[in-house]
């Protein structure tokens, strides 16, 4: 049901050249407001920072009777006076002082449900000298309950159309679409915005004048009452927000999503690294030996599949955090991790971005876009790679097996200890952050509960598709770039053979024109020279020697100029610590027995073993603290807009990690270990 | 969370006399007034107001103690105890905890 106030324009049909009408939805959280805009702009949306900001917004085509429309969906906001940021960027927005152009027209969103809160916020908005169009929303859910809305009556009360529409079932879509067009292309007048205004609670009426006019606004146009929440509501309420009960129901939904993460997530990350593989093979086999062939299997390939590999776990994230959000449970479980939190100065909505982060950093920075507060959500950011991600993982398992060998119980205890070191370190950086740079406590929590509704696959998918294409085009392009630049400095400049090299050469090819070549000592042989090359290549190259440059860095740590190049190769990825000790030790990569052996073995020049006690816990520590992952690097990059966020965090990370390494192998070694 | 019993019942037979939040009981109601916020910072007040807990509301007690939850108009509303402790309400006469 549609309503418009009386006038004599005419709609013809639109047939411009210039850019559709832009109508900006304007409401407060948990209104509809987004399932709306999914029903107005169906897949024709994409999320984007609104230009100049960091705050996203999804921006989209929908189709009127007679042309176009784009929209765009403003963050929910309580009232667009308040001095907090989205608000403010609403502001900033409705004026044209950011984006490229300020909308045509403001859809201002009333919840049917929620009606007299839904027209104190509409009273503000209506101030604004602009078309305006009242959407009411979640019509459908307010029939159910006995309350319906008179969009004519409204309509006449607040002298802007209405429209009565369900973003769930579709009903009056289309007539918003083209109440919207129309207001766009009629505009306003001032005889019209003061006639307008004359129907509203005057700008310096106090919050109880405004309660009145709605209230008289409800009387006149609404029939129904809408009933009080259950008592049902009442007793899940309590029981998720209990201290035991809420904190145990927290346990097991967060356990659930992080199994989830984990293990679900597995299938399909080695489905891409499969599917990578192969092509990096095919793509191998079929171009000539040369720059160009490893340009694209090391460089273009590899550094797409080491970014891609995520994706699953940022899709399974992002729908399951949806759907949780959609149930009603985020705000229940942000209240019951809160007293913990703010112990370190972050908020209960921290929780889940950090939990996240033990799978991937990545997906745990994104996440942390729901956290209201900017100091709160950026104090997250900044300790979110503390938490042990699976990409450590082979290295702590190929660390604690050279420590713990032969003791399957100290080595468990050690994994367990790895993650607890990561999760400490990362709270008390919290806590210091919050002290000194973030100063202040984080904000006291005063949320919305909101109904608990069926969750809505289809809205899941809708944000999982959203965040998975926003990651694959932000993260991928500038991932790419770098891992390349990375590749190149590994590659070049290239390293003429060495003696040995030419000796190895020579002995593989006696070996293979032997007359009855033995092929286990042919491909050994080759498998020697492979990996020699590679070694004196590393050596050799860029990278090679910003390490030998910067081993007297870690020599206090017990590092050698071979680790120094191993530890700084894995700056582009910890994973890759583990392939580029294998070239170092110049064994098999898939003979992780004779990695071991090998790797205990090694001596540095003096003689001395290399993997000493000391030098294996305190790279254990190193890794486990230090900010090894560019990707991660380059993302909080994005999410914070500047350089100064990630190189503090970069700093801090590498230096408390330094530090506690070094720490650590003297205690040990002043143990006599 | 200190919990008086003894306090909302006596409260509950003067309009006068404003409690923190924190000592209401379950179901039952309360109006704000004009000193019922002043406690709180400028942006929580506002920020309060705008999601329907202003100086002229009545609401209904969901959950006590932290975090409380409140009932407005059709929004349920969850303060943390600090916040809520700093709120104070006149309970409704006529309006026990049910």
């Amino acid at each position: 049901m549609a309503a418009q106030p009386p006038d004599d324009f005419e709609l013809q049909r639109v047939y411009s050249t210039e850019r559709p009408p832009r109508a900006a939805l304007l409401g407060q959280p948990n209104t509809g407001k987004t399932t709306l805009f999914n029903r107005l702009c169906g897949s024709r949306a994409r999320t984007a920072n609104i230009p100049g900001t960091t705050v996203e917004s999804r921006v989209g085509l929908a189709s009127a009777t007679h042309g176009a429309l784009e929209i765009m969906d403003l963050p929910g906001i309580y009232g667009l006076s308040l001095e907090v940021p989205e608000s403010k960027l609403c502001r900033d927005c409705l004026d044209g002082r950011i984006g490229d152009v300020a909308p045509d027209v403001a859809v201002i969103i009333a919840d049917a449900t929620n009606f007299a809160r839904s027209l104190r916020f509409a009273a503000h908005a209506l101030r604004r000298k602009m078309p305006c169009v009242i959407a009411v929303t979640l019509c459908d859910d307010a029939r159910r309950k006995g309350f319906s809305v008179n969009a004519a009556e409204l309509c006449a009360c607040l002298g802007c159309a209405v429209v009565i529409t369900s973003g769930r079932t579709g009903e009056g879509v289309q007539e918003l679409a083209d109440a919207v067009l129309r207001a766009a292309l009629h505009g306003i007048s001032l005889e019209s915005f003061e006639k307008r205004m004359h129907h509203l609670p005057s700008s310096s009426a106090s919050e109880s004048d405004v309660t009145k006019w709605a209230n008289d606004v409800l009387a006149e146009v609404a029939s129904g009452r809408m009933s009080a929440s259950s008592s049902v509501t009442d007793r899940v309420d309590r029981a998720l927000t209990h201290p035991v009960a809420g904190l145990a129901a927290f346990i097991l939904v967060m356990g659930f999503l992080f199994a989830a993460i984990f293990w679900l997530a597995q299938f399909p990350m080695d489905a891409l690294d499969f599917i990578f593989g192969t092509a990096g093979a095919w793509v191998g086999d079929t171009l000539p030996a040369g720059a160009l062939r490893d340009l694209c299997v090391d460089g273009i390939i590899g550094g797409i599949a080491g970014t891609v590999v995520f994706l699953p776990q940022i899709c399974l994230l992002f729908f399951l955090l949806s759907l949780l959000e959609d149930s009603g449970y985020l705000a229940r479980a942000a209240f019951a991790a809160d007293k913990f939190m703010r112990q370190f100065g972050l908020p209960g909505q921290a929780f889940v971005p950090l939990l996240s982060s033990h799978a991937c950093a990545l997906p745990g920075i994104m996440s942390t876009r729901l956290i209201p507060d900017t100091k709160d959500r950026l104090a997250t950011i900044l300790v979110a790679p503390f938490m042990s991600c699976t990409a450590r993982l082979p290295v702590y398992v190929l660390l604690i097996s050279l420590l713990f060998a032969g003791y399957p119980g100290l080595a468990g205890l050690a994994f367990v200890g790895c993650y607890a070191t990561g999760a400490v370190a990362g709270l008390l950086s919290a806590f210091l952050v919050r002290s000194t740079l973030l100063k202040g406590p984080a904000r006291p929590m005063m949320l919305e509960m909101p109904p608990y509704r069926r969750p809505s696959v289809k809205i899941a998918l809708w944000v999982m598709y959203d965040r998975g294409m926003l990651f694959i085009k932000n993260a991928g392009t500038i991932i790419l770039a770098i891992c390349v630049v990375m590749w190149w400095l590994s590659a070049y400049p290239k390293v003429a053979p060495s003696v040995e090299v030419l000796n190895m050469r020579a002995q593989t090819v006696q070996a293979q024109q032997q007359p009855n070549p033995n092929p286990d000592l042919v491909q050994s042989l080759e498998n020697a020279l492979i990996l020699q090359e590679s070694r004196d290549q590393q050596l050799g190259s860029m990278a090679g020697k910003i390490g030998l440059l910067a081993e007297p860095l870690f020599r206090p740590l017990g590092f050698d100029h071979q680790l120094t190049v191993a530890v700084l190769t894995s700056f582009l990825a910890r994973e890759v610590f583990v392939s580029t000790l294998m070239i170092v030790s110049l064994t098999d990569a898939n003979d992780e027995a004779s990695l071991l052996e090998r790797l205990k073995q090694n001596q540095r020049a003096d003689g001395t073993l290399l993997f000493s006690v000391p030098t294996a816990a305190s790279l254990l520590v190193f890794f486990t603290l230090a900010m090894q992952c560019l990707p991660t690097l380059a993302l909080v990059r994005r999410e914070t807009q500047s350089w100064k966020w990630p190189l503090l965090q970069f700093v801090w990370m590498s230096g408390l990690a330094w530090g506690m390494a070094w720490i650590v192998r003297e205690t040990l070694l002043s143990g006599g270990l | 969370m200190v919990f008086h019993p003894s306090t909302v019942a006596n409260a509950g037979s003067s309009l006068e006399k404003r409690i923190p939040l924190t000592q209401l009981l379950i179901g039952q109601r309360a109006v704000m007034d004009a000193e019922s916020l002043t406690s709180l910072a400028e942006a929580d007040r506002c920020l309060l107001r705008a999601m329907g807990v202003h100086e002229s509301c009545e609401f209904k007690v969901c959950k006590a103690g932290s975090p409380c939850i409140i009932e407005v108009e059709r929004t349920r509303v969850g303060l943390c105890g600090s916040v809520a402790s700093q709120v104070l309400v006149k309970p409704c006469d006529g309006c026990p905890a049910s």
